[in-house]
């Protein structure tokens, strides 16, 4: 039970370093400013309308691939200097053990991630304020926003927010809101988890910042995957079988018959790959020196 | 004569370069010991070994009876600060040891605010670290190794950033911690030091550790 509090009370340490962080009011910062932008169009929308928009923008504004750039690199910013040797850690690891202090550590990273997610939706719904209504259904406004781009004259509105609109439009025949919120929600946690924990190992293995180049080529591995998949000559969206980032996008994800990973496809991939990383966490952790590590 | 410490032919080497060669020593329970020598000379590396932050390449290291990585990963009943002391800077002095005391449970408030006390912080100050001068932190550093009562104490530069008086009541507290019967382990470039506290003094020197008289280490 004191072993279990010991974890809980290193993530939490971790948390009460934000207070004092400048790279955690940068993630802040850039959160607060990207979701601004990116609902701005829905905004525009709804007041033009003068109708309201669902609570279930969320899902597709991890439609489009720059948009997952700017989210996912803020992320590898807060965590890019796991596993956050800093000069505390020789004083906590004395105390509590090497195996605590990186399950504390692990425990961090879920939790920040899920904070991260939690955060991003948060002001997405914020920023749509006062124009959002709750409502089973997508509503009015999400449905236009799907309309394909020749016939959508809504794109006038959007300037800050592009949808995939054939993607958009499957996803709502295919899903109900609150499963494609969901999906999404866990999805953008766990790509979150995925990548903390890469930068984790990658950062124990080899030298610190390494992780952070090792987190965002999956992250740039994505936006050109959809580039790819889209291209004239090059249609090939297997890719996406090997972009975990990418099935945080549900549009990427298999919807009747096309040849993308369907969902049950990428949760459990996922879940092995971040099994497989706490375990090398662990593993690695076991025989590494305890030293105070430069920030990055 | 019990010893506290037993250092069997550790060597510790990074990529080709030979940071401890041959290391055999013993410490004594209930003593003042002290290591000299140069910067890069060995000595926080072999403190780091003492205390399992680092593996020995070749060799043995043996603290309170239990073998280090072997019996144990990081020995118990032992306290230490080896180069900057690190805490939270957002936070109190107090705040921060209650914050370590909490894991292993070994010290109530009563103690870190006694510890403080000794060491010349006011534990009911609201003052954040982030604030503290360079010798309080290292009375808060020196504090948070005293305060669980370990038995061992590792001390890499305990008198760095402290004035002539901070000085003087560090030394007294580690004179009145060896009546208590602490081991105490200190590393110091200031030669006075070691030669004012020590019973017994060595010297490090390019990774090779030898014994020397207090009175050749002035």
């Amino acid at each position: 039970m004191d072993k279990c509090k010991n974890v809980f009370r290193i993530c939490g340490n971790n948390f009460s370093k934000w207070k004092n962080s400048p790279r955690a009011f940068i993630c802040l910062s850039l959160i607060i400013v990207f979701m601004y932008d990116t609902t701005a169009g829905t905004r525009a929308l709804t007041a033009a309308q003068n109708m309201a928009v669902t609570p279930w923008l969320f899902p597709f504004i991890l439609s489009y691939p720059v948009n997952f750039c700017v989210i996912y690199l803020t992320l590898i910013l807060l965590f890019c200097d796991a596993p956050f040797f800093d000069e505390q850690f020789p004083y906590l690891c004395m105390r509590a053990g090497r195996l605590i202090w990186t399950a504390g550590q692990i425990l961090y990273i879920f939790a920040a991630s899920f904070v991260f997610t939690i955060l991003n939706y948060g002001f997405s719904l914020l920023f749509c304020l006062p124009n959002l209504a709750f409502s089973e259904n997508w509503g009015r406004i999400l449905r236009m926003m799907s309309m394909p781009a020749s016939t959508n004259f809504t794109k006038l509105y959007l300037t800050g927010i592009m949808f995939d609109s054939a993607g958009s439009a499957n996803v709502m025949d295919t899903y109900t809101p609150i499963q494609a919120l969901l999906i999404s929600l866990l999805f953008m946690w766990l790509a979150g988890v995925f990548l903390g924990l890469l930068m984790f190992v990658v950062n124990l293995k080899a030298h610190q910042g390494a992780g952070a180049l090792a987190s965002s080529f999956f992250v740039i591995f994505n936006f050109f995957a959809f580039a790819f998949s889209r291209g004239q000559g090059f249609k090939a969206p297997i890719i996406y079988y090997f972009s975990p980032i990418s099935w945080v996008n549900l549009t990427q994800l298999q919807m009747g018959s096309n040849a993308r990973p369907p969902l049950s496809y990428a949760l459990t991939m996922m879940s092995i790959i971040i099994i497989v990383l706490i375990g090398l966490s662990l593993k690695i952790m076991k025989r590494r020196e305890i030293e105070v590590l430069p920030e990055i | 004569m019990e010893t506290a410490i037993q250092v069997n032919h550790v060597n510790k080497q990074f990529k080709e370069i030979k940071v401890l060669k041959d290391i055999n020593v013993s410490f004594e329970k209930g003593k003042i010991h002290g290591l000299i020598g140069r910067n890069g000379s060995g000595k926080t590396v072999l403190m780091k070994c003492i205390c399992g932050f680092m593996k020995p390449t070749s060799g043995s290291i043996t603290v309170d009876g239990k073998q280090v990585g072997k019996d144990v990963d990081i020995p118990q009943n032992l306290g230490a600060i080896i180069e900057a002391p690190g805490f939270l800077p957002g936070y109190s002095g107090f705040r921060n040891l209650k914050f370590l005391a909490d894991i292993q449970k070994k010290a109530d408030s009563a103690q870190i605010e006694e510890m403080m006390e000794r060491v010349g912080l006011d534990p009911k100050s609201k003052k954040h670290v982030s604030k503290y001068s360079l010798g309080m932190r290292q009375r808060l550093g020196i504090a948070q190794a005293i305060m669980e009562d370990p038995d061992i104490l590792i001390l890499d530069e305990p008198m760095n950033g402290l004035d002539n008086h901070g000085v003087e009541d560090i030394r007294k507290l580690l004179f009145d911690l060896k009546e208590e019967g602490k081991t105490i382990l200190i590393a110091s470039h200031s030669a006075e030091d070691i030669a004012v506290l020590c019973d017994t003094v060595h010297e490090m020197d390019a990774g090779v550790l030898s014994q020397v008289q207090k009175e050749d280490s002035l």
